[in-house]
Parts: C-alpha cells; sequence; structure tokens
C-alpha cells in the first residue's frame, strides 16, 4: 500500500517535471523597426497618463504608431533612428520621458522653456552670502536674513535629509518670525525626502496625496488610489508662517513636495506654476541597448487632482529684470513683505 | 537558455525517477560495518560556477545573461524510525550571478539564498541501486539588481514552498575504488511568494506600506521550477571528492510580472561523513 503511494508520487513528480516549462518573454527583434515596436509597446502598457494628455491636447496613441512607422527605415543610422523615437517620445509632453543612448539622452522641455526662469544663481549667491556665512546640512543651504526670516535653500532632493539636519536646522531658525523654502529650479529627487521636508509642517498625521500605479497593460489600468499620509516630523516642528518659492523647474518630488504642503493654513506659495512631473518613473531597455524612462505610478493632490501639469501658486510673483539688475531677488523680497505682514 | 537546452535537463531529471529499480542505499552505506551502531551523517559542501540567464519584466523585457557563482552544504541522515529508510536532509544554497544585458550596455547582479529540509523514504533498494522519494520545505530569500533601473533599481523575493523530491543514488566500484552517483530533483509543487504588483513602485511598498495583495499563491503552472543536482563521489585518501552538475530553474509569471533565473553549474566539492552513536 505505501509502495503504491509512493510510485504515485513519484508519478506525479515525472508529470509535474514535464509540465515544466519555460517562462520566457516575446521581445522584438534588434532592428530599426523591431526598436521602434518595442519602444512603442512599452510606452503603450506601462505609460501612466494616456488618459490625461488624451483629454488635455488630444493625444492618439495609435495615431503616433502610425505616423511614425512610416518614418523608420533599415537604413538609417543609429542617430537618425534616435531623433525619430526622441521625437516620439516627446508626443507624451512629459518631462520624465527620457530616451537614454550612450550618445544622447532625450527630454522634453517646453514645460520650462517655454516660460521665464523666475531664479538666478547670482542672487542666491547675494542672500546666501559666502560659503562662510550660511549653514549648509542636509542638503539644504540656510540663514537668517537681517529682517529675521529664516531663509532656506533646497537646490535637490536627490541625498536624504537627516532627522538630526532637520531637527538643527529648525533649531537655528527658531526665533525666525517666518520661513521661506526656496525649491525654484529644484528638479526633484526622493519622494520620502521631500515627505520628510514636508512633515515639518505638520501637526498630526495628514492624508497629502493619493497614488496609484498601473495593474496591467490596459491605458485605465489602474489601481485604486492609495492615501499618501505623512506623519508629523518627530523632533521640533514649524508652526509660524511660511513661504515655499516655485517655478517651473519646481519639478518631480520639488512638485510633490509643494502638493504636499500646499492648503496648509500657514504655508502660501509663491511664485511661477510649478514644472509637474507627477509621475514616478521606471526606467527599461530596448533591444539594441538604449533605455526608456517613463511616467509609471500617477499621484494626485488631497483633492484628488492630477498635478502632472503643474501647480498653481498661491500668489503669482514673477522675477522682475529691473530687481535682476539691482541684486534683488523679486520673488524672496515678495515672500519677505508677506511674512512681516502676517507678524 | 532555449526550451531545447531544457529538454536534457528534464530527461536527466526523469532519469533519475526511473534508473532505480530497486538496490541497496548509497547514503548511508548500509555496507559499511559501523552503520550497525553509529549514525552515519554525510556533510556535503559543492562549490560551483557555471551561467546564469536572468529575466525579470519589472527591471527589464530582456534576457541577461553571464556568470554565476554558488556555494552548496547538504547534510544527509538517517533517522531513528522505519528501520533507516528515512533519511532527513538540510540543504542550503546560495548563488549570485553577474550578469549583463544583450547588447552589453547593462550590468545586473542577482542573488539567492535557499534553506530546505527534505525527508527521503527509500523505496526501492537493489544491487547498489537506491531510490528515495518524499517532500521538501524550503524558503528562499533573493533579489535582482539593474544598474539601469534608476527610480525602481532593484527586485526582491522572497518564496517559501513545498516541494516533491525525488533521489537516486548508485554505489559501484571503478579503478578498484568505490565510488557512488547520486542524483536529486527538487520540484515546488505550491507555495507563496513575494510580489510587487505589474507597475507597482517600492516607493509604495516601502515608503507608503501599500502591501496589499503581495503575497502570491505558487503552482507548477505560475511558478514552474526545478532543482537538479548530481553529483559523482569519488574516494580520495580520507577525504571523498564530490563533482557534478547543478541546475536551479526558478520561474514565475503572477500578475503580469515574468521571472526567470536559469543556473546550470558545475560544481566541485567534497563529502564528509561522521558518526554519531546511536
Amino acid at each position: 500500500m505505501l509502495h503504491r503511494l509512493l510510485h504515485t508520487i513519484m508519478a506525479a513528480a515525472i508529470a509535474l517535471t514535464s509540465l515544466t516549462a519555460c517562462v520566457t518573454e516575446e521581445v522584438a527583434p534588434n532592428t530599426r523597426y523591431g526598436n521602434f515596436s518595442f519602444l512603442w509597446q512599452t510606452l503603450d502598457q506601462r505609460y501612466c497618463f494616456f488618459d490625461l494628455k488624451a483629454r488635455t491636447y488630444g493625444l492618439d496613441w495609435n495615431e503616433v504608431h502610425s505616423r511614425y512607422a512610416a518614418r523608420i527605415s533599415e537604413k538609417m543610422d543609429e542617430r537618425q533612428l534616435f531623433s525619430v523615437l526622441a521625437e516620439m517620445c516627446n508626443e507624451l509632453r512629459d518631462g520624465h520621458v527620457n530616451l537614454v543612448s550612450s550618445f544622447n539622452t532625450s527630454r522634453y522641455g517646453a514645460w520650462y522653456d517655454d516660460y521665464p526662469t523666475n531664479y538666478a544663481d547670482t542672487l542666491e549667491r547675494i542672500y546666501l552670502g559666502r560659503a562662510e556665512d550660511y549653514y549648509a546640512s542636509g542638503g539644504l543651504k540656510f540663514r537668517v536674513l537681517a529682517d529675521n526670516i529664516g531663509y532656506v535653500r533646497c537646490a535637490t532632493f536627490d541625498t536624504g535629509m537627516g532627522d538630526g539636519s532637520l531637527n538643527e536646522m529648525i533649531r537655528t531658525l527658531m526665533v525666525c518670525d517666518g520661513l521661506i523654502i526656496d525649491v525654484r529650479s529644484n528638479g526633484g529627487g526622493r519622494l520620502t525626502t521631500a515627505q520628510k521636508l514636508a512633515s515639518l509642517f505638520l501637526n498630526e498625521p495628514t492624508v497629502c496625496g493619493y497614488q496609484q500605479h498601473k495593474t496591467g497593460t490596459g491605458h485605465n489600468d489602474l489601481s485604486a488610489p492609495e492615501a499618501v499620509v505623512i506623519d508629523p516630523f518627530p523632533g521640533l516642528r514649524w508652526q509660524k508662517p511660511a513661504v515655499i518659492l516655485t517655478n517651473r523647474r519646481t519639478y518631480s518630488a520639488a512638485n510633490a513636495f509643494v502638493m504636499y504642503v500646499k492648503g496648509l493654513n500657514h504655508v502660501t506659495i509663491l511664485g511661477d506654476r510649478t514644472g509637474g512631473g507627477a509621475g514616478l518613473p521606471f526606467q527599461t531597455d530596448l533591444p539594441n541597448g538604449w533605455a526608456i524612462r517613463f511616467s509609471a505610478c500617477p499621484s494626485y493632490d488631497r483633492h484628488m487632482t492630477l498635478t502632472e501639469e503643474g501647480i498653481d501658486p498661491d500668489i503669482r510673483q514673477d522675477l522682475l529684470d529691473d530687481d535682476l539688475q539691482r541684486g534683488t531677488d523679486t520673488l524672496i523680497e515678495a515672500a519677505r513683505r508677506l511674512l512681516r505682514a502676517k507678524q | 537558455m532555449s526550451l531545447r537546452q531544457l529538454i536534457p535537463l528534464i530527461l536527466l531529471s526523469l532519469g533519475t525517477a526511473t534508473a532505480a529499480a530497486g538496490g541497496q542505499p548509497l547514503v548511508p552505506d548500509s555496507t559499511d560495518s559501523t552503520a550497525a551502531t553509529y549514525r552515519p551523517v554525510d556533510h556535503e559542501w559543492l562549490m560551483g560556477i557555471g551561467r546564469a540567464n536572468v529575466l525579470d519584466t519589472y527591471l527589464s523585457r530582456l534576457e541577461y545573461t553571464g556568470t554565476s557563482l554558488s556555494v552548496t552544504h547538504t547534510t544527509l541522515r538517517p533517522t531513528r524510525r522505519r528501520g533507516d529508510r528515512l533519511t532527513r536532509q538540510t540543504l542550503l544554497t546560495a548563488h549570485v550571478a553577474a550578469v549583463h544585458s544583450p547588447t552589453d550596455d547593462y550590468d545586473a547582479y542577482d542573488a539567492d539564498l535557499w534553506a530546505a529540509m527534505a525527508w527521503h523514504w527509500r523505496v526501492l533498494a537493489h544491487n547498489g541501486l537506491a531510490l528515495y522519494a518524499g517532500a521538501m520545505a524550503e524558503a528562499g530569500t533573493g533579489f535582482t539588481y539593474n544598474e539601469m533601473g534608476g527610480n525602481n533599481p532593484a527586485q526582491g523575493r522572497l518564496t517559501a514552498d513545498a516541494a516533491l523530491t525525488l533521489r537516486a543514488t548508485y554505489a559501484f566500484r571503478c579503478l578498484r575504488r568505490p565510488m557512488a552517483l547520486a542524483l536529486q530533483t527538487d520540484i515546488p509543487v505550491a507555495g507563496v511568494m513575494f510580489a510587487p504588483h505589474y507597475g507597482q513602485s517600492y516607493y509604495e511598498i516601502f515608503a507608503l506600506g501599500q502591501t496589499d495583495r503581495n503575497v502570491r499563491l505558487t503552482t507548477p503552472f505560475s511558478a514552474p521550477s526545478l532543482r537538479l543536482l548530481g553529483t559523482l563521489h569519488i574516494p580520495l585518501g580520507r577525504a571523498t571528492l564530490s563533482v557534478g552538475y547543478h541546475a536551479d530553474v526558478r520561474q514565475s509569471d503572477t500578475g503580469g510580472l515574468k521571472r526567470h533565473l536559469w543556473n546550470n553549474q558545475l560544481v566541485v566539492g567534497y563529502v564528509h561523513r561522521v558518526y554519531l552513536a546511536r
């Protein structure tokens, strides 16, 4: 009886082994047209903003395929192919979509090229002073301005911010009457770093936005929105008035930071509309070795509004040429006036 | 590895099951006179080097290939039950692989650690041939890191499963020396694995703690996998040299994400036998 059972087990094992099939992925060949097809299909299946782009400017991704397929020839050289494929990527009008080769990286830049920068690093040097005049900690540069307003320059979220660094920054600036966080031309970085900086302004766990991801290959195959809840910073927190300075190059994780704090009673957004970039990017490679980066996970503000196209400031302010000539930053001065008025 | 390349491997594993038509168990050696009063326990260490083929569509739809290294340690001991016909095996194996994209533009690194415990029942024993069948419980963890990946460069793995295991041994003499062949196939039949959703980022999983439905059930249809280890044991002085072939085929196709690791290695090591007083 036992032997019969064991023989049955053996037979089952043999059958299971026979059923062992190779798990493989069908991919287009490494030809000019194959790489075009691979790129178009990858974006078709994994890009997350087709619905938004169709609504805002009528993007039809199938029509894009027809138009660009006609331009692909096996006689093209690498740079010609790159040029055509990069143009196709730019149809998505998304700063997170980049085609990467060894000789070039494509990027869509109309979201900032078409607008004034409203930021000058020469002015930053005037306001921060010489290297020994300001603090630098956790990727932030900060000092107390003459009118007792704290100024914090946050140029990137690429590096992590330690709790100790943020605690010391607030400790240094806690005597100030107001705080300016300057995220102009901050191109983003880590969302977790943006969340940590935002947590300085919160008093309780707060739903600061929502996050989705693709669940399948269809354009609208998206997960149910999940709340992004940010806990207050465990140490000191900023409860006095604060102004966040933005421009069109405030992008990606910096856009998310603005999204997290916009709407808080003691926070005002001042400057230009942010650049957007609300799709957390993924990256994958093509058969010819190039890589494609694309928005994969859309994020929304606390009202479930997509911020891919940017966030409007509470107060619109450009950098004026006359001020620039005088060495004065119009946005910083407007923020100082606002903070003094709120005292 | 293509299907054509995999067929010999499958046939070899079938051979494992069908080669033994009955015989004496090799490990533990029933002819060992000390076995009557002592329990022999075999410790086998194996170092492997070979080729790995890695596909993980979460990171890339292309197959990456390169060199893999492994270390495997097994312990085989008879239990006191059923007149030594039941043996218990523990297995610990780790592998690392440095693999490259088809055009060699990007590198990726793959690593796994598996721990398993199996119980083998001796089914047949005749003229040096022995066949065992049994069950195995195994757990594994690992990762694939692709330097191309940008914001989402890595994929983590956590797996636990129950497997059918078949083991065949054959003791023979060659050049007046006692030698032994051992072949073992482990085939997972049911388990659970951690996996992100199709387009889910690790930021959502770890930073936001959104882990709903990230644990999936696996079957031979959704995760057809196989481990095959064949070794020849050659006595050299007081030690026993062990040389052979190790294939590890780990695959999954769940939630729109496909993964495979096809690992083929030549292995070399030694067996160390100790006796435990009964």
